[in-house]
C-alpha cells in the first residue's frame, strides 16, 4: 500500500516533470508535450491526494497544522486550482508558468520536518480546520492569478505569432482570468481573516492583537483591496494589474513562510 | 460659498481616493511594526538607532503604533471615509435599483427582424434566457415593454461589505477603549478576587492530561466563580480552546508552572512561611533577605552543560533556588525539595510542589458588532463578485423587436444560445412552436 512518503515522492517527480515538459512546450513549441505536462500535473495531483488521505488517516486529523502540512497542502491547492483554470480555460502554456510555483511550495515543504507530532492543545479547535483550509484555498487561488500575471507579462512582451495566437489567449482573457482568481483569493482570505479572529478569541482571549501573522495577513488584505477598488472603480488593468498581481502574491509568500521564519509570534507551530 | 466649501470637503473625506490613501499608510505601518521591535524600552531605540531616527519613532509613537494616536486617528478617519462613502452610496444604489424598468438607462444591445407578430410568453423566457437571465427570474411588461432582472441584491454587495468593515473599526475601537484584562492564577483550593471588580474565583483543581506517549493533551482548570458573599454564580471546566464566560468575562487557560510552600527560618526560629510561584521570591523585608525559586525539574537531569527535566512529570523533582541578602546574590543552588537550605544563620525549606494554573480574563466588548461585521463583510464580498444583477428589456417596434440591457458583455451568458437561434426561435424558424 502507498505510503504517505511514497505518494509526496510521486507528486513531486510527477510535478518535476511536468514543469520540465511545460517549459520545454513553451521553447520548442511542440503541442504534444503540453499534453504530456497536463497529465503528468493531474496525475502528480491524484499522488497529491492520496498523501495528503494517508497523513490523514495516519495522524486522524486534516494535514494543516505544522510548517510541513500547512507547505504540502498549500502546493496541493496550487496544483487543484491549476489543473479546474485549464480544464477551464483550455490554456497548456499556463503550465509553464504554474508548475514551477507547484514545484517550489513542494520543495519547500520536502525540506520541512514531516514528523507527526501530537495536537498541542492551543490546535484543538474546529476553527483550525476551517481557517487553515480556506488559507490553502486561498493562497492557491493567489498563486494561480500569479502565474496569470507573469503570463500576462510574458505575452505583452512577445511579438504575435502563431504560437501566441493558438497556444497564449489574448491579454484581455489573462487580464479577466487573473482578475476572476484574484477575487476568488480575496473573498477566501476575508473568511480566512475572520475566523482566525474568532479562533483567536477562543484560544488567546482576544480576536485581534496585531500578532505578525495577523498583521500580515491584513497588509496583504489591503494590498489586493486596493486592487479591487481600483480596478473596479478605475478601470487599472492589464499590465499594471498584472505587475500588482505578482507583488501581492510575494506578500502571500512573505506572511506565509518569511512571518514564520522571520517574525516570533502566536503562529509558531 | 460655505455650504460648497463643505461639500467639496464632505466629498474628499468620502473619497476612493482618500480612503485609498488610508489604507496605504495604515499598510505602510503595519509593515514598519512588524520590522520595528514593539514597546521596547526608551533606551533600546536610543541606542539601537541613530539620534533622528530614534526622534521620529517617539514623534510618531512608532515604538507603540498599534497604541499610538496616528493609528487611532487613522483607523477613525478610515470609519469617517466608509460611513460618508456609505451613506451617499446608498441613495445611488437605491436609484439604481428603481432603474431596473427604467429602458432610458439601458443600452442596446441587439435587434431582431420579426416575420410573425411576437408576444408569447415562452418566447420572452427564451429571449431572456439566452441573454443571460437564466434560473429564478421575473419579467414584467410596463408601458409594452418586456423588462427582466435578477440579482437585484448585488447592487448592495459593496454597500453591504463597506458597512461591514465600519463596523469592524468601530467596534473594535469600542473594544480597546473599554477593554478590561484581569488574572486569575493559583492552585487548587485558593481563593482569589478578579481585581477590580465583585468576582471572586476559586480553583477547585487543576488537571494535565495525557496522551500514552507522554504529551500533553489538554490543560483543564475546574473554576467557581462565587459573589462577595460567597455565593456560587457559576461553576465549570476550562480548558485550551474553552474559556468559561460569566457576564461579558472570558476566562482563558493560558498558562501554568509550579508552585511550592516555602517556609523561612532563622537560628531555627520560623520566620515566614508562604505559597511561592516558579520566579518568585520568599521576601523578608525587615531581614533584607529573600529567596527565590528560580526553577524547578520535575524530572531532574543534569550533565556537564545543562539542567533539564526529561519530562513535565515529578519523578525526579530539583529545584534551583536563589538566596538575595541586601539585594545581591549571595546563594545559587540546586536542591531536593524539602531539603534543608542553609546560609548563615538562615535555613529555608521549598516543599510540597504542586501545579498553578494561571487563567487571563478579558471583557472586550463590541463583539457582537465585530461579528455582525464579519458576517456583512463575507456577505458583501459574496454579493460583490458572484450576485451580478442583470437587467433586460425587450422591446417590439413595428416589425423590429429590440434588446436593451445594462451591459451587454455581462448580459451574455454561456447557454450557447446565440442572436441566430434567438431569431430562429422568435420567427419559428427552427422549433416548430408556434409563435403568434
Amino acid at each position: 500500500m502507498l505510503s504517505e512518503k511514497q505518494g509526496f515522492l510521486m507528486a513531486l517527480m510527477l510535478y518535476s516533470l511536468a514543469a520540465l515538459t511545460y517549459i520545454m512546450f513553451l521553447v520548442s513549441k511542440k503541442l504534444k508535450l503540453s499534453t504530456y505536462g497536463s497529465w503528468f500535473v493531474r496525475a502528480g495531483l491524484i499522488f497529491h491526494t492520496l498523501a495528503l488521505a494517508m497523513r490523514t488517516i495516519e495522524t486522524s486529523y486534516l494535514p494543516l497544522t505544522s510548517q510541513y502540512e500547512f507547505a504540502t497542502s498549500f502546493a496541493w491547492g496550487i496544483s487543484l486550482f491549476f489543473v479546474g483554470f485549464e480544464w477551464k480555460y483550455k490554456i497548456r502554456s499556463l503550465g509553464a508558468f504554474a508548475t514551477p510555483l507547484i514545484l517550489i511550495v513542494t520543495f519547500y515543504a520536502a525540506l520541512q520536518s514531516s514528523e507527526i507530532k501530537p495536537l498541542m492543545p492551543a490546535l484543538q479547535s474546529k476553527w483550525l480546520f476551517v481557517h487553515v483550509s480556506t488559507a490553502i484555498f486561498s493562497y492557491g487561488s493567489f498563486a494561480i492569478a500569479c502565474a496569470v500575471s507573469i503570463m500576462f507579462i510574458i505575452r505583452d512582451r512577445l511579438k504575435e505569432s502563431d504560437f501566441t495566437s493558438n497556444h497564449m489567449p489574448q491579454l484581455s482573457i489573462l487580464d479577466n482570468m487573473s482578475y476572476k482568481a484574484i477575487t476568488f483569493g480575496f473573498f477566501m482570505l476575508t473568511i480566512v481573516i475572520i475566523t482566525g479572529a474568532i479562533w483567536a478569541e477562543r484560544a488567546w482571549g482576544r480576536y485581534w492583537q496585531w500578532d505578525p501573522k495577523e498583521t500580515w495577513s491584513f497588509i496583504t488584505w489591503i494590498i489586493y483591496a486596493i486592487y479591487l477598488h481600483v480596478r473596479l472603480n478605475r478601470g487599472w488593468k492589464n499590465k499594471k494589474a498584472a505587475w500588482y498581481a505578482v507583488v501581492g502574491f510575494l506578500s502571500i509568500l512573505f506572511t506565509y513562510i518569511g512571518v514564520n521564519t522571520i517574525l516570533a509570534g502566536y503562529h509558531s507551530y | 460659498m460655505k455650504g460648497k466649501g463643505l461639500l467639496q470637503r464632505l466629498g474628499f473625506l468620502k473619497s476612493m481616493g482618500f480612503g485609498i490613501f488610508l489604507l496605504v499608510f495604515i499598510l505602510i505601518l503595519s509593515v514598519i511594526s512588524t520590522i520595528l521591535p514593539q514597546n521596547q524600552e526608551v533606551q533600546f531605540y536610543v541606542e539601537g538607532y541613530s539620534e533622528y531616527l530614534a526622534e521620529l519613532i517617539f514623534i510618531l509613537g512608532l515604538d507603540h503604533i498599534y497604541t499610538s494616536s496616528l493609528f487611532a486617528m487613522l483607523f477613525g478617519a478610515l470609519a469617517i471615509n466608509l460611513l460618508l462613502c456609505n451613506t451617499m452610496r446608498l441613495g445611488k444604489t437605491i436609484r439604481k435599483v428603481r432603474q431596473r424598468y427604467n429602458i432610458a438607462a439601458m443600452k442596446k444591445i441587439s435587434s431582431y427582424k420579426l416575420t410573425k407578430p411576437m408576444n408569447d410568453s415562452l418566447a420572452l423566457s427564451y429571449i431572456f434566457k439566452g441573454y443571460g437571465a437564466a434560473g429564478i427570474f421575473k419579467y414584467k411588461c410596463k408601458e409594452g415593454i418586456y423588462f427582466s432582472s435578477k440579482n437585484t441584491l448585488g447592487y448592495f454587495g459593496s454597500w453591504f461589505l463597506h458597512l461591514g468593515i465600519m463596523l469592524i473599526i468601530l467596534s473594535y475601537i469600542y473594544g480597546q477603549a473599554t477593554f478590561f484584562s484581569g488574572e486569575v492564577f493559583g492552585v487548587p483550593g485558593e481563593r482569589m478576587n478578579l481585581e477590580g471588580t465583585e468576582v471572586f474565583a476559586e480553583i477547585r483543581s487543576f488537571d494535565v492530561s495525557y496522551r500514552e506517549d507522554g504529551s500533553v493533551e489538554q490543560y483543564i482548570t475546574e473554576l467557581q466563580l462565587q459573589d462577595t458573599s460567597g455565593e456560587q454564580r457559576q461553576h465549570g471546566s476550562i480548558s485550551v480552546n474553552n474559556p468559561m464566560r460569566y457576564r461579558g468575562y472570558s476566562f482563558y487557560q493560558t498558562s501554568m508552572g509550579w508552585a511550592a510552600e516555602c517556609e523561612a527560618f532563622k537560628a531555627f526560629i520560623p520566620l515566614k512561611s508562604q505559597l511561592i510561584y516558579e520566579k518568585t521570591a520568599l521576601n523578608i523585608p525587615e531581614e533584607n533577605i529573600a529567596i527565590a525559586l528560580t526553577k524547578f525539574y520535575p524530572d531532574f537531569a543534569a550533565d556537564s552543560m545543562n539542567f533539564s527535566s526529561l519530562s513535565d512529570k515529578p519523578n525526579n523533582p530539583a529545584l534551583l533556588y536563589s538566596i538575595f541578602y541586601r539585594n545581591e546574590l549571595v546563594k545559587m543552588d540546586i536542591v531536593k525539595p524539602g531539603e534543608y537550605i542553609q546560609w548563615n544563620d538562615y535555613s529555608f525549606t521549598i516543599d510540597n510542589f504542586r501545579r498553578y494554573t494561571y487563567l487571563k480574563v478579558n471583557k472586550m466588548r463590541g463583539q457582537l458588532g465585530a461579528a455582525i461585521g464579519g458576517l456583512l463583510i463575507i456577505l458583501g464580498l459574496a454579493l460583490t463578485f458572484y450576485v451580478k444583477p442583470r437587467e433586460l428589456a425587450i422591446k417590439q417596434e413595428g416589425e423590429m423587436l429590440f434588446i436593451y440591457g445594462k451591459a451587454a458583455e455581462q448580459n451574455r451568458n454561456n447557454s450557447g444560445m446565440n442572436t441566430l437561434s434567438i431569431e430562429n426561435f422568435i420567427n419559428n424558424k427552427e422549433d416548430g412552436i408556434d409563435v403568434k
